[in-house]
């Protein structure tokens, strides 16, 4: 009988939903629990074979190196207490911080609207397209660390090398995917509009373009997390001066250089923990535009042209 | 008769990435009296919406003529409204802007359009839908909404591929209903193109029947059923008989496999 068949499936089921279906059902609450799980066994692993800071830090020291670092002047040096709010801007991470985010959003901006613009520009004429993609597809092809000394060359020691190379590396998703959206249109559309003689400009921005917006806004989703590596690339080839003041050379990729200098495993956890934050924040701007923009668009990803 | 769509000899031929000629249509002659209501239909194959795309100025044919109002049919034109198998309405618009669409597009007076616009999503029975997105319309809906954007320009001739090909079997006889009911309010002349043998007796004041490779018409049959017909018309003893006698003329052809 079917009720006892589903009785043998779940007896459990009776007294309410199970630990694991209410897990299930806030994968956030999921997420906690397991993150919790892995620090504490990540601590209690380094600790109990003693493992060096230096191979393998404890989760304990890098939240100590990243309190210390946003919160006390002087990284990797002596600590020196809390420090007023201008000293903190030029001497702890967020000197840094606000260096590389600043090179990797201007970058972001220029590389992926000069992409867009670019792709329209090629589906507007056949001749650009064809005289000018296989200059980019074989500009595509090379590795962008071997440009990177190039754009350092060119462009100076300051933040606009990094920002042009944060907009190299972020150019291409864009291109890629605005010219695969304004191609995605169906031919039943296509149709749709010819049948009441539309003129090439309604037809762009009536039906194609607006077509296109999914695959565009998966070419910005992609190109911020570019922009955010081109970025730290580009500090890495070579450091510039601090912009607003403060001692020495500022970015997170020199800090990260300057830590591996001084073998300081445990610093070097703390910058790839704020890396990663900010690669998530800025990955999660663009989805909350995207989100706003496509409100009309069935979830889906398209994404190509990484 | 007196012909207001005419086609003479139509022939339609396509040459394959492999070189071979391919007759699409072969032969094609009939009119279409206005306000009539003429169904197409017809296997897969058979050429039938390479006919629609022709008479919609889609798509140029390889030999015959076919006009519209004693004018050639070379392109697209105002006075005619397509209604294709998906709904093809553009997600970024809620139903009304999609009806809107074509005044939009031929730039015709906001101030008349809007009005006959609510009309029309009145005759559908989509008010209350004006603001909601194709996402959130069900399939019957959209394609209610398709085929009031064919009428927003008020167009003479309405021609229609497959318009309720996906929909489920129950949601489409409401669809056919509402259909004849629009058709008897708009007095539009309606080519109908379909797979289905009742829908097209159902439909139609005339059946054209298609039999493919190459398409060609293998008959035009009359139904002379009294309007407005209900769903019960399809138990009626002539209605029986006449899709019969079209179930027989496609099976006898070979082409229904």
């Amino acid at each position: 009988m079917a009720t006892t068949d589903r009785k043998n499936e779940a007896p459990k089921a009776a007294g309410g939903p199970t630990l694991s279906e209410t897990l299930l059902q806030r994968p956030y609450l999921l997420f906690a629990v397991s993150f919790v799980v892995l620090i504490i066994v990540w601590e209690w692993t380094v600790t109990y074979f003693e493992v060096d800071d230096f191979i393998f830090p404890a989760p304990s020291g890098v939240a100590t190196a990243l309190l210390r670092g946003l919160f006390f002047y002087d990284v990797g040096g002596e600590v020196e207490g809390a420090a007023d709010f201008m000293g903190l801007m030029k001497t702890s991470f967020y000197n840094h911080i606000s260096h590389t985010l600043f090179e990797a959003v201007m970058g972001f901006f220029m590389g992926s609207f000069i992409g867009l613009g670019l792709g329209l520009a090629f589906m507007q004429s056949k001749w650009v397209e064809a005289i000018i993609m296989p200059y980019v597809v074989a500009f595509q092809t090379l590795p962008k660390l071997a440009i990177a000394p190039l754009f350092i060359i060119w462009f100076g020691y300051e933040v606009k090398s990094k920002i042009f190379l944060a907009g190299l590396v972020a150019f291409f998703p864009l291109l890629v995917n605005t010219m695969v959206g304004l191609k995605s249109a169906a031919s039943d559309q296509i149709d749709l509009m010819r049948s009441l003689s539309a003129s090439r400009w309604q037809m762009f921005w009536k039906m194609q373009f607006p077509n296109a917006l999914p695959f565009i806004f998966a070419g910005f989703e992609i190109a911020v997390v570019f922009s955010l590596l081109g970025a730290i690339l580009g500090e890495f080839v070579g450091a510039g001066q601090c912009m607003w003041g403060g001692r020495g050379q500022c970015g997170l990729g020199i800090l990260l250089m300057q830590m591996s200098f001084s073998s300081d495993t445990t610093g070097t956890f703390a910058i790839l923990v704020i890396l990663s934050c900010m690669g998530l924040g800025m990955h999660q701007v663009v989805r909350f535009v995207k989100k706003k923009v496509l409100f009309w668009a069935p979830e889906t990803d398209k994404t190509m042209g990484a | 008769m007196n012909a207001y769509i005419s086609v003479t000899n139509l022939e339609k031929e396509y040459v394959t990435a492999s070189r071979e000629i391919v007759h699409a249509l072969t032969d094609i002659n009939f009119e279409i009296a206005e306000g009539e209501f003429v169904s197409v239909v017809g296997p897969s194959g058979c050429g039938k919406s390479t006919l629609l795309k022709i008479l919609g100025g889609l798509l140029a044919k390889t030999s015959g003529a076919c006009s519209l109002k004693d004018t050639p049919i070379d392109g697209p034109r105002n006075d005619v409204g397509i209604v294709f198998q998906d709904p093809v309405l553009l997600l970024w618009r809620n139903v009304l802007q999609n009806t809107m669409l074509p005044a939009e597009i031929l730039g015709l007076d906001a101030k008349q359009t809007l009005p006959r616009a609510h009309d029309l999503i009145q005759l559908v029975g989509l008010d209350g839908f004006e603001d909601k997105y194709p996402h959130e319309l069900s399939g019957g809906m959209r394609q209610r909404n398709a085929i009031i954007r064919a009428l927003i320009h008020d167009p003479n001739v309405l021609l229609m591929d497959e318009p309720f090909g996906a929909l489920d079997a129950m949601t489409r006889e409401q669809m056919n209903l509402e259909l004849q009911r629009i058709w008897l309010e708009s007095k539009k002349t309606v080519f109908f193109i379909t797979h289905s043998i009742p829908e097209a007796v159902f439909l139609g004041d005339r059946v054209i029947v298609m039999t493919p490779r190459p398409g060609r018409i293998s008959e035009i049959i009359t139904v002379d059923i009294p309007r407005p017909r209900s769903l019960s018309t399809m138990g009626d003893e002539m209605f029986v008989e006449l899709t019969q006698r079209i179930r027989n003329l496609l099976y006898v052809e070979g082409s229904l496999d």
